[in-house]
């Protein structure tokens, strides 16, 4: 199973008729047929699906639900998909560095039946760019907490760039992230575990997101080992789940491998984590 | 000993500097043909709080530019703040002084600061002196790591608080009087009066009073993997001439390092002066005397 919505597994099979299609990709997508020049291909909305079942790239979410203000830059929260079951809470997608918002969520979020949100960062996807610069992951952590204080208590699961930043909203706000997933994606390694080569960084200008100031510095973001550990004691204290962190990629930079085998923390694919946490009591998950 | 403030002056000079979108305001004393020296403030302050210490350099024959910091002074209120961004902005400043090597003088964060610019840049930097800007690791040595944890909990999840706030945040309004009371608590060494001259500088008013005009979304304190001995790390292979300056005093603003912390790391040839009975704001409670050790490590 891949974890990256860009090239996720379809829940599409050719075989299948067009309804059991629907069915299997469930209420949240809007269009589906068949190329009407190529019939092994599949369209779902703007996506293509080739006879593999293997999804070609999909496109950014479009006008976001919910715009959030952070400080002085404007966050685009979006709904990808409505709650199935108005008891179980929203899931919140992070995407990875210089990514945006999908339009889908992965298919391992398939069985989740609160609503799946996703969140662009600062100078990403719609969400608006600084003037100058300045990023760190803590300010992407604290452009979480303004999803969270829209959503209320949520699950997070976060890619690369966005998996760190949902390790470290798991620490700060234990009581509102209720599981961590962390998978593969860019800028998953970060700038290494301590100061690095001195450099002053500059990046162009740029009209568009992702604004290369984010690509510049959040590359070169130090992430000490004992710092993520510090983030996962605070989610083990208090969150009072009994393993608050799930790594479910396969890739192991330092701080995260500095995670493996202590309390807390659980090596599971997605789907498997996401059942779980939303096991937790008030949520439901379809079976 | 206190000596205080015997002179004020206002810079000669105000330009803007635009550094990757973010307006800054730079201030210039001394005769604008004189050569160069680059200044940078500390945390909180602004540019002005060299008004006392500036004019003697100028005086002596430098032409001084110091920018006010992002968010501090009359520089703009950026999106963003961090160390990398403010290193940024102070080679935007350089940049504007021109290509050559310059000396290089920071106070408390300015001096920190300017300590990275020379690592990272020592075709920049001519000579770098530093005032009371060499963090080191003091506080809880013998704190235990349950303690630590919770420490850590609250201030993150202040920080986060604070950030939600900071959307329409503004700075409480006070009369000169008040808002020199209130930094003084941060200033406690410092002459009320001397911070009563600060006001209309790094103030602005309004029909309900004074408020300072630094940018509310900041705040003392932060989260982030920064551990002091970062900045340390850099001195020793410094390779211009370097004049350190500490004072030993220990206040509130200042970092509480001491000499020892300091010797291990320091390139060879630096000059480096204690100061017994001084705060963290070194220049300000004894302008002549800096200006003196500054001038004679000057070429």
């Amino acid at each position: 199973m891949s974890n990256d919505p860009h090239t996720a597994d379809d829940a599409t099979d050719p075989n299948d008729s067009i309804e059991k299609r629907r069915r299997k990709a469930g209420p949240f997508v809007l269009d589906i047929e068949v190329d009407p020049v190529d019939p092994s291909l599949v369209r779902i909305g703007t996506q293509v699906t080739g006879p593999t079942g293997h999804r070609a790239p999909i496109g950014p979410a479009g006008e976001p639900e919910v715009w959030l203000r952070h400080n002085r830059i404007r966050l685009a929260l979006h709904r990808l998909r409505e709650a199935r079951d108005d008891a179980t809470r929203p899931l919140l997608l992070l995407h990875g560095l210089g990514e945006h918002t999908s339009q889908r969520p992965p298919e391992a979020t398939d069985a989740w039946l609160g609503a799946v949100w996703g969140l662009d960062f600062t100078g990403h996807g719609r969400s608006s760019s600084p003037r100058g610069g300045g990023y760190t992951a803590e300010i992407l952590m604290a452009d979480v907490d303004a999803a969270l204080a829209h959503l209320g208590t949520a699950t997070v699961l976060g890619r690369g760039l966005g998996a760190y930043v949902a390790l470290l909203i798991q620490g700060a706000r234990p009581a509102l992230v209720r599981g961590a997933v962390l998978v593969d994606g860019p800028g998953i390694v970060g700038g290494g575990i301590g100061p690095s080569a001195p450099r002053v960084t500059v990046a162009p200008s740029s009209p568009v997101t992702p604004d290369p100031f984010a690509l510049a510095e959040l590359t070169v973001d130090v992430r000490p080992p004992d710092y993520a550990v510090d983030y996962l004691r605070l989610a083990v204290r208090y969150s009072g789940l009994g393993e608050p962190v799930t790594l479910a990629g396969n890739v192991r930079p330092p701080w995260m491998a500095a995670l493996q085998g202590l309390p807390g923390v659980r090596e599971l694919p997605v789907a498997a984590a996401l059942e779980d946490y939303a096991a937790a009591p008030g949520v439901a998950l379809r079976r | 000993m206190v000596q205080g403030v015997t002179v004020r002056r206002r810079p000669d000079r105000c330009t803007r500097v635009d550094s990757h979108g973010v307006s800054l305001a730079v201030w210039e004393w001394g005769d604008a043909a004189a050569p160069p020296i680059l200044f940078a403030h500390g945390g909180f302050d602004f540019a002005g709080t060299y008004d006392s210490f500036a004019p003697l350099i100028a005086d002596a024959g430098w032409r001084v530019v110091c920018w006010d910091a992002r968010g501090h002074g009359d520089s703009d209120h950026a999106d963003l703040y961090s160390w990398e961004a403010d290193q940024r902005d102070a080679v935007a400043v350089m940049d504007h002084i021109g290509p050559d090597p310059i000396p290089v003088l920071g106070h408390s964060k300015g001096g920190g600061l300017l300590l990275n610019v020379a690592d990272a840049l020592p075709h920049r930097v001519s000579h770098l002196i530093n005032i009371d800007g060499l963090p080191s690791r003091r506080g809880w040595p013998d704190m235990s790591d349950r303690d630590r944890t919770s420490l850590r909990a609250d201030a993150v999840a202040e920080w986060l608080d604070h950030r939600r706030a900071t959307v329409d945040a503004i700075r409480k309004p006070g009369t000169i009087d008040e808002l020199a009371r209130r930094r003084r608590r941060m200033n406690p060494r410092l002459d009320l009066d001397w911070l009563r001259y600060l006001v209309p500088i790094g103030a602005y008013e309004s029909d309900d009073g004074w408020r300072w005009k630094i940018d509310p979304s900041m705040r003392m304190g932060g989260v982030g993997p920064w551990q002091p001995e970062w900045s340390m790390m850099r001195l020793p292979g410094l390779g211009m001439p370097v004049l350190g300056i500490l004072g030993l005093a220990v206040e509130v603003m200042g970092w509480g390092t001491l000499p020892s912390d300091v010797v291990p790391n320091l390139p060879e040839g630096a000059r480096f002066v204690p100061l017994e009975g001084v705060g963290h704001f070194v220049h300000i409670e004894q302008p002549e005397l800096v200006a003196e050790m500054v001038l004679d490590f000057l070429p």
